[in-house]
């Protein structure tokens, strides 16, 4: 499994209006995925529409790569 | 005033007497670049005398040289200073390719033979993870799969598109990452931890209010449209670079040398829309503020105790899925019937404290043999000719003409060749006794005829053109055993009065000043593999020549190796200098016979004094032209080529056997 941690420390955002605090966002094996403190993934209705308070691990060209992988998965 | 004498010029006064006047600059040559960018020295792929200059690099249109060497006896061989063709780096190891010579190698590189700059690759101290490859595929292969590459390495390819290549090191002082083209090409980014020591606990934030993006194209400042797209607030984020992050959570930093590559996979797909969906028009270019180093990141780690320069970018590009395996359409037919040298390693120039340079220092190599070619100089062996180096010149005129098509090693009809096959197995073994041998580069666009023309006479032989053919013959007589002939001569044709047409008889000195006793000073290269090839000059004059006598130069640097080669002209040109010293021309009706340059033939005429003391003049003279016209009359011209008493001829006797001070 190739694991890449993207993104930590996120407040992020949800479509449907839901702020959530910690989150990880991450890309295993070409599929990103944010990840709350308590392993809930940030998906579907909960689509994660911004992004705040967070330290950017991976070159920022990868982490916009990455934000738009995932706008594709939730497509 | 006019008329009046005073002050106005005589008529055509201007034609008569000419006033020196400054000349306009004259318009520049048109459609020359690359032939002066082939002739420029320090595009030379001979050694030059700064060994340790930058790394020439081709360009589009550049010559590929011509290898042509072999060594023998520990004699030959040759050094190449090759110009590099294409750089590239994989996973943060240099990636050069060179291009060696027209046809395929026979020698496979050494590292103990090569040198970047002034340092012997053997001995750096990473000389184990450097390898020296040679690439080679023929005319006939890319014909028939133009898409196969002939550089097969995975790290290196003939695409353009396809290429790699080092970003500069992002510091604390910000970075400025202009984007490879995203929205076209497939991509990956890999990340190396640039620093001295211990730089297990130290990262590097730097705000993302500090992050300004523009349009390649415009000019214009994306920032705002840029991160509101990807809905990121630059305000409230930040980016680190060089830490540790397991499941997320910052652990320390990454050691000097650690390697990240984004996708850790494959290869990244374009995105036709990457660049509109950042706000610009095209490309972008990121500009990165400073940042701050934090050396404990981690408090439960002591601080670490080396420094973190910064990380430093890789970015591999293709327009491809997979640049080793390039689509059907593409066609890299150019690259054939050439032999390219690859070297993977870090070869780069020695860093400076926290520099890490992306440029390598020329390199030079050393080849024992060359291209391979027909090699005629052999002779037909069951029917064909054998393929291999030579250092023989009959092999490379040969070759010069198989490039041009004009003839073909496979194809031994002699009729239909160019030039005469017969003699070439003895004009081999006469260069061999004589040893004057070539082992050189031919590095610029030539005129095949011109070059063996002008080149011939340094191994004591001329090309000719005869009975509509080209021959080369020997510029002096040989004898059964292909060595210089140094008995008596027989003339292939004698002349007399009844031959010679009235009247067309002529007979021209050569100036008296071109006869003055000279130093040959001949310049030549030396071939020792352990030694890049530094060039020598060896003089050759008679006893008693002052040494501040006028000096004549041959620049041999091109093909020789030997002194004793050189030197074998140099007393050539001196012994025809001293003997020969006048030429004639005459007509005769026309000759049936197959007389051709540098044969030797024998001019009996009869002197008539007005006094009635008639004599006969005997004279041998070596032929130097024949011309037949279509009025039934041949043109011979012809050099003086005296002989002794015993009909030795004086030039050869004086060559092999004369006392020539040689330093």
């Amino acid at each position: 499994m190739n694991e890449i941690f993207v993104a930590t420390g996120i407040t992020a955002t949800c479509a449907d209006g839901s702020v959530h605090d910690d989150v990880v966002m991450k890309v295993i094996d070409g599929v990103v995925i944010y990840e709350t403190a308590d392993g809930k993934h940030l998906c579907g209705d909960c689509c994660v529409k911004s992004i705040d308070g967070a330290t950017f691990l991976a070159p920022l060209s990868y982490v916009t790569l990455a934000i738009e992988q995932y706008r594709k998965q939730e497509a | 005033m006019a008329g009046s004498g005073f002050g106005v010029l005589p008529f055509g006064w201007n034609d008569q007497y000419k006033v020196p006047t400054a000349k306009p600059e004259p318009a520049a040559p048109v459609g020359t670049t690359s032939t002066r960018n082939d002739a420029a020295p320090q595009k030379s792929k001979k050694p030059q005398a700064e060994i340790g200059k930058q790394q020439v690099v081709s360009q589009a249109g550049d010559t590929v040289p011509i290898v042509f060497c072999k060594r023998s006896g520990g004699v030959g061989g040759t050094w190449v200073q090759p110009p590099m063709v294409k750089t590239g780096s994989i996973d943060f190891v240099g990636q050069f390719l060179y291009a060696i010579s027209q046809g395929q190698m026979v020698s496979s590189p050494n590292k103990l033979y090569a040198w970047v700059g002034t340092s012997n690759i053997r001995f750096l101290a990473n000389t184990g993870s450097i390898t020296l490859t040679h690439y080679y595929s023929s005319a006939a292969t890319l014909e028939a799969t133009p898409n196969a590459c002939p550089i097969t390495s995975g790290t290196l390819f003939c695409d353009l598109n396809s290429y790699s290549y080092l970003q500069p090191v992002w510091t604390t002082s910000g970075f400025t990452d202009r984007y490879a083209d995203y929205s076209e090409y497939y991509s990956v980014l890999s990340v190396i931890t640039r620093g001295e020591g211990d730089t297990s606990n130290s990262i590097i934030t730097i705000p993302n209010a500090n992050v300004t993006v523009y349009d390649n194209a415009t000019g214009n400042d994306v920032t705002a449209s840029y991160w509101a797209y990807f809905g990121i607030n630059p305000a409230t984020t930040s980016t680190i670079i060089n830490s540790v992050s397991p499941g997320g959570v910052i652990t320390g930093g990454q050691t000097v040398g650690t390697i990240l590559r984004f996708p850790t996979t494959g290869w990244t797909a374009p995105d036709p829309n990457f660049f509109t969906n950042r706000g610009s028009t095209g490309p972008i270019t990121v500009v990165i503020g400073s940042g701050t180093v934090n050396d404990q990141i981690n408090p439960l780690n002591p601080a670490s105790t080396g420094t973190l320069t910064g990380i430093q970018y890789e970015n591999q590009l293709s327009l491809y899925s997979d640049p080793a395996s390039p689509p059907g359409s593409a066609d890299y037919t150019d690259f054939a019937d050439i032999t390219f040298l690859q070297i993977t390693g870090n070869i780069y120039d020695p860093p400076d404290s926290g520099s890490y340079p992306t440029t390598t220092r020329q390199i030079s190599i050393f080849y024992d043999d060359g291209a391979t070619v027909d090699l005629y100089s052999g002779g037909l062996v069951s029917g064909s000719y054998v393929t291999g180096a030579s250092n023989q010149f009959v092999d490379l005129a040969m070759y010069l003409f198989t490039l041009m098509k004009r003839a073909s090693g496979a194809s031994t009809d002699a009729l239909a060749a160019p030039i005469d096959v017969s003699n070439l197995q003895n004009l081999a073994a006469f260069c061999t006794n004589n040893g004057t041998f070539f082992n050189g580069i031919i590095e610029q666009s030539v005129n095949a005829v011109n070059y063996i023309s002008s080149t011939a006479p340094y191994f004591l032989l001329s090309f000719v053109s005869s009975n509509g053919r080209y021959s080369l013959q020997p510029l002096l007589p040989v004898d059964g055993s292909d060595d210089i002939d140094v008995t008596a001569l027989t003339p292939v044709l004698t002349f007399t009065e009844d031959e010679i047409l009235p009247g067309s008889f002529q007979k021209e000195y050569i100036d008296a000043d071109e006869r003055r006793p000279v130093n040959i000073s001949l310049t030549w290269r030396e071939a020792d593999p352990l030694t890049i090839g530094i060039q020598r000059t060896t003089t050759v004059r008679y006893p008693g020549t002052d040494s501040n006598a006028p000096t004549q130069q041959f620049d041999m640097t091109d093909f020789c190796t030997s002194a004793a080669h050189a030197a074998l002209y140099g007393k050539y040109e001196l012994a025809r200098s001293k003997f020969s010293t006048h030429t004639i021309s005459f007509t005769t009706p026309l000759l049936t016979t197959s007389l051709i340059p540098t044969q030797i033939i024998k001019v009996q005429r009869q002197r008539i004094s007005s006094r009635g003391d008639n004599r006969q003049e005997i004279e041998w003279y070596q032929v130097t032209d024949v011309k037949h016209s279509s009025d039934g009359i041949t043109g011979i011209s012809a050099a003086q080529f005296p002989v002794d008493g015993s009909d030795i001829a004086k030039i050869s006797d004086e060559v092999v056997n004369g006392t020539f001070e040689v330093i």
